[in-house]
């Protein structure tokens, strides 16, 4: 199937840029796009918002710096992981891969819960200032005048035809007809005919409520004036007027209804007078009438009640006071509060609640299923079909005010907020501790000191240990903490203090920065003093710098953020070490020269550009187009925060070759009471446990369910280790710029640690909120690779194969006739004999050798010996007799086998299949089966192993993913029985 | 902690006089405004005339006072109760008199209507027209001043029919005993910029530039070419060439009150008040000016926009360089804006007294732990608005952190949501609440207001540098 371009054969999704070049436009890509299928239409969605995140990324000195298509694909990538669409990840973090640039690579989101709920968009010109419904999108009006529509995909499209003079302070739409009011009577109307439209209104006061049938047009003033309009009419009608602002229109055909501010809702039907008036009970804070202009919603100023006039009691209520209403075409009513939440909802039935994460102002519908709300120039569309989900404490509006990186525990990350609680999560961003600790004022700054944590906050100076209360070291506001040779410092107003030496100092301003290496204590004040400590004393210097980066072998680096300077001071003497080019609101270093910065309109990874520049330039080597407020960065990886949205990412350098390895090597070694566990290309090994892989092999052994559960949980917390310890970042390494590329992972088990560590199922590890990595997709396989002794047999030129299938004559071995029918079945097509037409009853060890390409051993194991005919044969000599077949492959389908097929890969064997503990016969040979005939067409012996492997799962084998294993010769690529041949 | 001085307009003793009724919002709005720049850890600065005859800044004294004393009595520790004796919530500057007593003496006898220093009362209204209990006032006041002793009484024959005055005369007795204190009790300067400076700016704007500062403030057009025509006309028919104010009362005192538009001699006398209130917080040394707009309870928002105006040409006089959309933009990100409105709007938060709200103030300074983290944090929040522009985000944090804390430490009278700091005050009868932010008010908010106003703090150093008569 050619659908503009490369497709990946796993996920279906185009990949243009393989084999040719990832500056790919979006036109081609949504080009490639089939909209009836589930994947594509969530990639077409994820692209359109990305496109428009990029084209209201404002800042064009990064997008000078970044090729448009690298933005576009790090907006998709930020996208997909906050919406949950995990091949669109996998789809973006390929094409990205592609561009050989480095990026953000997006790990997780704390808005992935609601993302698919919410779509954003930053309005470029003027801040929003009226919003309505209009043919199944809305209208926007803006400060600057002008007037747009929001169409449901997130497009934002302004009508030239429409512009009022000042800020729209109303605007209304029906049938292709807009009209639009402002402040001095200010008013716009397009799609009438040419000279059949409205004439401008009078230029009283500001037009506050407007509302058009398509036909007629009735607009309301702040004094109180009302006007009305009608095909026909010369000019503008006036209607009796009150001396309060007009809050709400109806227009019914030749009937207008209105509710003004001082609580009265009027209807006048022709005539010199109102026809009806009545009381609504206060004054009110907003209303809203339905689309037939019939009937009125209205909150009364001091009542968070959502009422319908004419009904007694309130349809519902908020926390806090209503900010808008508004309804749908077809009767819906909507209601915004400052409790930070939309209600939505028929009247009379209980309407759903959506939390926005702040104050929403007045709402609009965009047809039945959709609210835009609007802060200032950001819009935000709501999808009321998926608010059933939503999390009622997700609206806590508790924002976060520091990040800091756990070094003691890479992934890890801890979070305070601006009423004091903190809160530990882990590498998926998910909270690790269930009870938050507080420290009842806003938290300004979190540091790893010892076991536990220093907090500066505006409450003091406090020392965390997550699980217990935090203790208070220091009264006052402390904006800064640091650990300094083991000594907690501590900055409290214009003091920094070490209580343990006893040391306190005072600066002549508040003290905002704190930082430290083994050997100096740097200390900037917000006037510019920068006092250092080391061995020979304290020294005081005045800068006109504002910002205290880091302390690194003994040189402070400072940042003057008015001269955009990054300046190194090292005795005496200092250096401009960077020029920024954008002034970032927070800078931190990253590794080495990086550093990662947060701006209100984006986040930026700067590195230096020319070492011999005096001073140096920097340069943004990757940037997201979404704004953060505080960020914590280290050793490759981010996390930012704004307001209440947590995002993790990895900094990810792609290599020059971007195809991808499709392997990543494990090789974990007993390292005291650890398993070092050193993934791929990264330097720091993950550390797991001994203990907890220890009892893992207990519990994958054991047949209760209960049991097996507790083994796939702890398998899931060691994988989560394993994942966020730098497995995620080399999958994304190994897939490179195919998405869809399997990937293999190559189990390495040094001789001396095979007693610890084989017997560990490895292959039941896996991220906890993610699939067994065989079952991902595209897979993640395992082998478990072996050095062999002598050479591997040669690959025969023989046109068929010759496949031995052995058993022991032990009755309960009885199924091995009903595998090798099937098994004759499914070759049939694969070019192989089966030898002798019949399992072959082995009666000792003379039976195992005969030539054969293929062999299955059917035979009771243990972990030294096999029974054949009732005798126990030591592994060797069994090893070493089925070596003599030359076989390629063998499967031993026999309990705790697995000492056995290591053993036959060290004799020459290219792939062998043993069973780590006990294993049903009667059941497994729909495995066997598979990953037979899978190799025998060619298809690599690990891709056969996962398919084998689901199929078997499938069968009805929930435990026993952890039970076969694959063994490979060391540099086998696997292709056992190449295709070609 | 340094001085911070902060002068309001809503104790503009024009605006709430003797006769205005206890839940009129003149009387809350200067007192509500007032704990708000108490929360920043700003002083009060007032002139001596508002310090006499502002009613909203004698009954916001009374109860300060009060609180102040009992709260201090309350102490156990001395250096606890030397601490709270020191601190300042508001500070005196007096124009041409050696202390506060003299100052009100020498007001309570200009009462000759055809003199040209003829002082026109108001929170002791009652009496304006009385010569003899003007007289009787003053001979007391300066017997106190000449024995040195607060034990004389408010005189016997006024005191059954003016109760209100005895108990302001109380006040300004407690006042003057509050002054003693040298460091609350300083000399005005005369001020850089006159009047007629800021009224000769408006009459100067031509069209274009009207409407570009109008719609800047988001004042309708056409009420400030209405205004600044009004005033041209004025001018043409020989108004007073020192531009004094009264000539912007005495039109609206002149078409009576009973009115329920807004009408052009109202605004006229909104945009002369504000400009006179800059003049005053110019003469008071004050740092930082609030200016807020005269409250009104019909909803119309005219008043507002002609504060706002009077603060568009405020800034614009002052500094002209901070004009052009790029300079706003960047500047007013870090202005604070403040919104006076009915209780009701924020029916969440509580409402307290003025003598529970100062209490509860009272208590945060006695507790040595919270009033230090907030002095702290005070400093922080000046020190970044110091720097202006600079940098926005570190001014916005300190901000959102300084009114965060300010929720947690005096629950019962502050809520902090999304930058907003929010102070609800009842007067027993009426509930108000004062809002705080920085940047823009959107306009549904002013819609819903009884009067906006604006920090001037932005301009501080500006002004300190400007040439008087340019």
């Amino acid at each position: 199937m050619d659908r503009g371009g490369t497709t990946s054969r796993r996920t279906g999704l185009p990949t243009p840029w393989l084999g040719g070049s990832p500056e790919i436009g979006l036109p081609v890509l949504l080009a490639g796009l089939d909209p009836a299928d589930q994947e594509d239409a969530e990639l077409a969605t994820a692209l359109r918002y990305a496109e428009a995140r990029v084209q209201d990324y404002r800042s064009e000195l990064l997008r000078r710096r970044l090729p448009e298509h690298v933005l576009l694909g790090q907006a998709v990538l930020d996208l997909a992981v906050e919406w949950r669409m995990p091949q669109v990840e996998r789809w973006a973090v390929a094409w990205l891969t592609a561009s050989g640039l480095p990026f953000l690579r997006t790990r997780w989101s704390s808005r992935s819960r609601n993302g698919r709920q919410r779509r954003e968009r930053q309005l470029r010109e003027g801040t929003v200032s009226a919003l309505v419904g209009y043919n199944g999108a809305a209208l926007i009006g803006t400060t600057t005048g002008a007037v747009s529509t929001w169409a449901v995909d997130g497009t934002i499209a302004e009508l030239p035809s429409l512009l009022v003079g000042g800020r729209v302070l109303t605007v209304a739409g029906r049938d292709g007809r807009i009209v639009a009011g402002g402040p001095n009577g200010a008013f716009a109307a397009s799609g009438w005919p040419p000279g059949a439209g409205p004439p401008a209104p009078e230029r009283r006061s500001g037009i506050v409520a407007i509302a058009t049938d398509g036909e007629a047009i009735c607009l309301g003033q702040e004094s109180g004036r009302i006007a009305l309009w009608r095909p026909g009419d010369g000019g503008w009608t006036p209607l009796p007027r009150r001396a309060s602002p007009v809050r709400a229109i109806g227009l019914d055909r030749g009937t207008v209804r209105l509710v003004w501010a001082d609580g009265v809702l009027a209807v006048w039907a022709g005539g010199a007078g109102w026809a009806a008036e009545q009381q609504l009970g206060g004054r009110v804070a907003a209303a809203a009438f339905d689309r037939p202009g019939r009937q009125a919603a209205y909150a009364i100023e001091g009542r968070p009640e959502v009422r319908l006039a004419g009904r007694a009691e309130p349809l519902w209520t908020h926390g806090r006071r209503i900010t808008g209403l508004t309804w749908s075409p077809d009767g819906l009513l909507a209601s915004a509060g400052r409790d930070g939440t939309l209600r939505a909802g028929v009247p009379g039935t209980a309407p759903v609640v959506v939390n926005v994460e702040g104050d929403p102002g007045a709402p609009a519908f965009a047809g039945e299923r959709h609210l835009i709300t609007a802060t200032g120039d950001r819009l935000c569309q709501w999808d009321l079909d998926l608010a059933g989900s939503d999390d009622p404490t997700f609206g806590s509006a508790d924002r976060i005010t520091a990040v800091a990186f756990d070094p003691a525990d890479e992934g890890y990350s801890v979070v305070g907020t601006e009423t004091g609680h903190l809160q530990r999560y882990d590498a998926r961003g998910l909270f690790a501790d269930w009870q938050p600790a507080t420290v009842g004022g806003q938290v300004r700054q979190i540091v790893r000191h010892g076991e536990g944590w220093l907090v500066a906050a505006y409450t003091g100076a406090w020392q965390w240990q997550p699980g217990e209360r935090p203790v208070r070291l220091e009264t006052g506001f402390c904006q800064a903490v640091t650990s300094w040779r083991g000594h907690a410092v501590l900055a409290v107003a214009d003091e920094v203090v070490i209580p343990e030496q006893g040391w306190r100092e005072t600066l002549p301003s508040t003290v905002t920065g704190l930082a430290a290496d083994g050997e100096t204590l740097a200390v900037l004040a917000r006037d510019g003093t920068l006092l250092r400590r080391d061995e020979s004393g304290t020294t005081r210097g005045t800068t006109t710098d504002d910002m205290l980066l880091a302390v690194s072998g003994g040189a402070v680096l400072t940042v003057d953020t008015t001269a955009m300077l990054v300046r190194e001071r090292r005795a005496g003497r200092v250096t401009a070490r960077l020029r920024l080019t954008v002034k970032p609101s927070r800078l931190v270093p990253l590794d080495g020269d990086r550093y990662a910065g947060v701006y209100a309109a984006g986040t930026a990874v700067i590195e230096p550009e020319a070492a011999d520049a005096d001073p140096p330039s920097a340069s943004v080597v990757a940037a997201l187009p979404v704004g953060a407020e505080v960020i914590a960065a280290g050793a490759g990886r981010v996390v930012t925060a704004a307001g209440l949205r947590l995002t993790g990412y990895d900094v990810v350098v792609p290599h020059a070759a971007t195809s991808g390895s499709g392997t990543v090597a494990l090789r974990p070694s007993v390292d005291g009471a650890c398993c070092a566990v050193t993934v791929g290309e990264r330097a720091e090994p993950v550390r797991l446990p001994l203990a907890d892989l220890a009892k893992l092999v207990v519990l994958a052994g054991k047949k209760r369910v209960d049991q097996q559960t507790q083994a796939v949980d702890l398998a899931g917390r060691l994988g989560d280790q394993l994942w966020s310890g730098g497995l995620d970042v080399e999958l994304d390494r190994a897939r490179g710029d195919d998405p869809g590329r399997p990937v293999r992972l190559d189990l390495r088990i040094r001789a001396e640690d095979q007693a610890e560590l084989a017997d560990v199922p490895w292959e039941l590890l896996h991220p906890r909120t993610g699939p067994l990595a065989w079952f991902d997709d595209p897979p993640v396989s395992m082998v478990r690779l072996v050095a062999p002794e002598v050479p591997t047999a040669a690959e025969p030129v023989a046109p068929r194969r010759r496949m031995l299938v052995l058993r022991d004559a032990d009755d309960a071995l009885n199924p091995v006739t009903e595998a090798y029918e099937e098994l004759r079945r499914r070759t049939r097509r694969v070019a192989v004999t089966l030898l002798h037409g019949t399992p072959l009853r082995a009666n000792g060890l003379a039976d195992l050798r005969e030539p054969a390409d293929v062999v299955h051993l059917w035979a009771h194991a243990e972990p030294d010996v096999v029974r054949l005919n009732g005798v126990g044969l030591p592994n060797d000599q069994v090893a070493a007799a089925l070596a003599e077949t030359g076989a390629r492959l063998i499967v031993l389908v026999g309990c705790s086998s697995s000492a056995l097929a290591r053993r036959l890969v060290r004799l020459g064997v290219e792939a062998v299949v043993g069973m780590r503990i006990a294993v049903y016969n009667t059941t497994v040979h729909t495995l066997v089966e598979e990953v037979t005939t899978a190799t025998l067409r060619g298809v690599p012996v690990d891709r056969a192993f996962t398919v084998a492997l689901r199929r078997y799962v499938l069968s009805g084998q929930p435990a026993a993913a952890g039970v076969p294993l694959l063994y490979l010769r060391e540099g086998s690529t696997g292709a056992v029985f190449p295709a070609a041949s | 902690m340094p001085d911070r001085l902060v002068f309001h307009e809503s104790f503009d003793s024009t605006r709430a006089t003797a006769a205005t009724t206890r839940d009129d919002p003149n009387l809350a709005q200067g007192q509500i405004e007032a704990v708000i720049s108490l929360l920043l850890g700003r002083s009060l600065a007032v002139n001596n005339t508002y310090a006499l005859d502002s009613r909203t800044f004698l009954e916001l004294a009374d109860v300060m006072l009060t609180v102040r004393n009992r709260v201090i009595g309350e102490q156990k520790e001395e250096a606890t109760r030397e601490r709270l004796g020191a601190s300042m919530p508001f500070v005196l500057f007096r124009w041409g008199q050696p202390n506060f007593l003299a100052a009100c003496v020498d007001q309570f006898r200009r009462h000759d209507h055809e003199a040209r220093n003829y002082f026109r009362m108001s929170a002791w209204e009652d009496i304006n027209e009385d010569v003899a209990a003007r007289t009787a006032i003053a001979d007391a006041l300066e017997r106190v001043l000449t024995r040195e002793h607060y034990d004389e009484p408010f005189p016997a024959t006024l005191a059954t029919d003016h109760p209100l005055l005895a108990r302001q005369y109380e006040t300004v007795l407690r006042l003057d005993a509050y002054f003693k204190n040298p460091d609350f009790d300083r000399t005005a300067r005369a001020p850089k910029i006159a009047l007629k400076t800021y009224v000769k700016k408006l009459v100067g704007l031509d069209d274009l530039a009207l409407g570009d500062l109008a719609d800047e403030k988001r004042c309708p057009r056409d009420l400030a070419v209405q205004v600044r025509d009004a005033v041209r006309e004025g001018l043409r028919r020989g108004l007073d060439p020192n531009f004094v104010r009264g000539w912007a009362h005495d039109a609206v005192n002149a078409q009576g009150t009973d009115r329920d538009e807004v009408t052009l001699p109202e605004l006229v006398r909104e945009f002369v008040d504000t400009a006179y209130n800059g003049v005053l917080a110019d003469s008071a040394h004050a740092e930082f000016e609030y200016m807020s707009s005269v409250p009104r309870l019909d909803g119309r928002d005219e008043l507002k926009y002609m504060n706002a105006l009077a603060l568009g040409v405020i800034r614009t006089t002052r500094d002209p360089a901070a004009t052009g959309r790029e300079a706003v933009a960047e500047r007013i990100t870090t202005r604070m804006s403040g919104l006076l409105s009915a209780g009701s709007v924020l029916p969440g938060i509580p409402a307290e007294s003025l003598d529970r709200i100062l209490t509860e103030y009272w208590g945060l300074l006695a507790d040595p732990d919270r009033s230090r983290s907030w002095a702290q944090s005070i400093d922080l929040l000046h020190e970044e608005l110091g720097r202006g522009a600079v940098d926005v985000p570190a001014f916005r944090d300190a901000w959102r952190g300084h009114i965060a804390q300010l929720a947690r430490d005096l629950p019962r009278v502050v809520a902090a949501n999304d930058g907003e700091l929010a102070v609800t005050m009842s007067n027993g009868t009426t509930e108000f609440v004062q809002t705080q932010q920085l940047g823009e008010i959107e306009r549904a908010a002013l819609d819903n207001a009884l009067a906006a106003g604006e920090h001037l703090d932005d301009l501080r150093d500006v002004a300190e540098g400007l040439d008087p008569d340019a």
